[in-house]
């Protein structure tokens, strides 16, 4: 279907990596110069110094954080899940903050990690309590 | 800073709107000739005498100035089309300051119109994706942030719902707002849930209207005779994006810090100072996080500021008295236009059931998707 390819699917590819033990990491770039970590990954240049090519490196990093904010979402229209949901604000361990969707029954606060959860043909990463140190 | 001592004072010398409306068969042209023609007879000058137009439009698509300018008479004059998100009008009357503060005209036009329509962006067409794939509307964007304001600040949703209260109030006695409905706390807190703690009446709507202004040098007020009682000063024009900012600050507040106070020190004035401001209320958590990042209200106290009518018609300074996005309208193109007109208007003390009383000093505030961050200072000298 070519909805799929354009879908968040896609997108999950590009953000994510499944490692050997099964554990969700998520694809970041690194600057050589100034060591600022961006997710989304930042291949076109560093938005703090300019640096490209070469200066950016890729890198893993845990699909792990803590909510700063969460809200619930009673409207949306398109692709996804069904509202209502909810959405996080989440910093992640390595530094970013990012947004992204809950898990059904998962609590708006404390530690979270991420996983990948299909909706009909559509698939996206979500975060609920974050297990025990692994 | 450098160039601003070279730039000549430009004053706003008429303002013309279209009422903002939901969307309807009226064409785009009728909007933005209604509005044009409109600043027009307010600047009491002939179109011959514009020399320059800069047509803000983010949403009709290339190419929108000709088929709408040319029937004011095809007098050969530059026209450019802006666009800059929510802040195209504002950036539109931002190029019409630029063209005559360096002299090189003397009587330019900018006007904003727009129907709505979805248009794909820069951040798609540039293969940027995102954890939350479009699940995180602008509303719901905005209902994080209050999340995380209405947390750290203890403030109630009351305050949130003050807003928009204030402001459907203060549209209610503005003809050219789109959305004119009598307001109490509980309408608001009652009405469709959209996200968190925003409920419909806090989410501003998007329709179609057009916005125009005409902005003149002082040569040219002397030259065509316009009426310098009513030629209202632009004392300060600025235009910023955003900057990589530490994780976990709001880019949206940090720019309105950031480029409010080069506003006002370009105007040469304090916050103290503002005795009208417009800003980009379209979601209603937005007007308190920007009344503190603009330095109007302390940390965490807008929300009582708001409750305590502070920023009431009448108050210490009128905010968003034309009923801002949430009243009047958020149709794009001419909101940040909008926002121009009804500081003029206010500062000639010509607004009727609007006036601030005493209205000397405005400032205008957008803030556009991407982020950019646009504002004005207008002072009646």
């Amino acid at each position: 279907m070519a909805e799929e390819s354009a879908g968040q699917g896609a997108a999950v590819a590009q953000l994510s990596a499944i490692g050997d033990e099964g554990v969700l990491s998520l694809r970041a770039t690194r600057c050589r110069r100034d060591g600022v970590v961006a997710f989304p990954p930042e291949r076109f240049g560093c938005q703090k110094c300019g640096a490209f090519g070469e200066d950016l490196e890729e890198l893993l990093i845990p699909a792990r954080g803590r909510i700063t904010a969460a809200t619930v979402v009673h409207r949306h229209r398109g692709p996804g899940p069904k509202a209502p949901f909810t959405i996080a604000s989440i910093a992640l361990d390595a530094g970013p903050h990012v947004n992204a969707l809950l898990q059904e029954g998962a609590a708006p606060e404390g530690d979270v990690d991420g996983r990948i959860d299909r909706f009909g043909d559509d698939e996206f990463i979500t975060f609920g309590a974050a297990e025990a140190a692994r | 800073m450098t160039g601003a001592a070279e730039a000549r004072d430009v004053f706003v010398v008429g303002a013309g709107l279209h009422p903002y409306q939901p969307p309807s068969a009226t064409p785009y042209v009728t909007l933005g000739l209604t509005a044009i023609r409109a600043a027009l007879a307010d600047a009491d000058i002939d179109w011959e005498a514009v020399e320059s137009a800069y047509v803000g439009t983010a949403l009709i698509g290339a190419a929108t100035g000709r088929p709408m300018l040319r029937h004011l008479g095809a007098t050969g004059l530059s026209v450019v089309q802006v666009e800059n998100a929510s802040a195209t009008g504002s950036s539109a009357f931002r190029q019409a300051y630029v063209e005559v503060a360096g002299g090189l005209a003397d009587v330019v036009l900018a006007v904003g119109v727009d129907k709505p329509a979805m248009r794909p962006d820069g951040f798609q067409a540039a293969g940027a994706v995102d954890l939350a794939g479009g699940l995180v509307s602008p509303a719901a964007q905005f209902a994080l942030l209050g999340d995380r304001y209405l947390g750290e600040s203890g403030v109630s949703p009351a305050a949130l719902a003050a807003v928009a209260v204030k402001n459907h109030r203060n549209g209610l006695l503005n003809p050219n707002a789109q959305r004119r409905e009598e307001l109490t706390e509980r309408d608001v807190l009652e009405s469709s849930p959209i996200a968190g703690p925003l409920t419909k009446y806090q989410c501003c709507p998007v329709g179609e209207g057009a916005a125009a202004v005409i902005v003149a040098s002082g040569e040219a007020i002397e030259r065509l005779g316009i009426d310098p009682a009513r030629a209202v000063r632009i004392a300060a024009s600025v235009s910023r994006s955003e900057e990589l900012y530490p994780d976990g600050v709001n880019a949206d507040e940090e720019l309105t810090r950031v480029t409010t106070a080069e506003a006002l020190q370009r105007a040469g004035i304090t916050a103290a100072d503002l005795d009208v401001v417009e800003l980009h209320d379209a979601f209603s958590v937005e007007e308190l996080i920007y009344l503190e990042a603009m330095g109007l209200s302390a940390r965490h106290e807008a929300g009582r500021d708001i409750l305590a009518g502070d920023y009431d018609i009448g108050g210490r300074c009128a905010v968003s008295p034309s009923g801002g996005l949430e009243s009047m309208g958020h149709p794009v193109g001419p909101t940040g236009i909008g926002q121009i007109a009804e500081i003029t208007t206010q500062l000639r003390g010509e607004a009727g059931e609007r006036q601030q009383p005493a209205a000397r000093v405005g400032l205008a505030h957008m803030l556009g998707f991407g982020g950019v961050c646009i504002e004005h200072v207008l002072v009646k000298d």
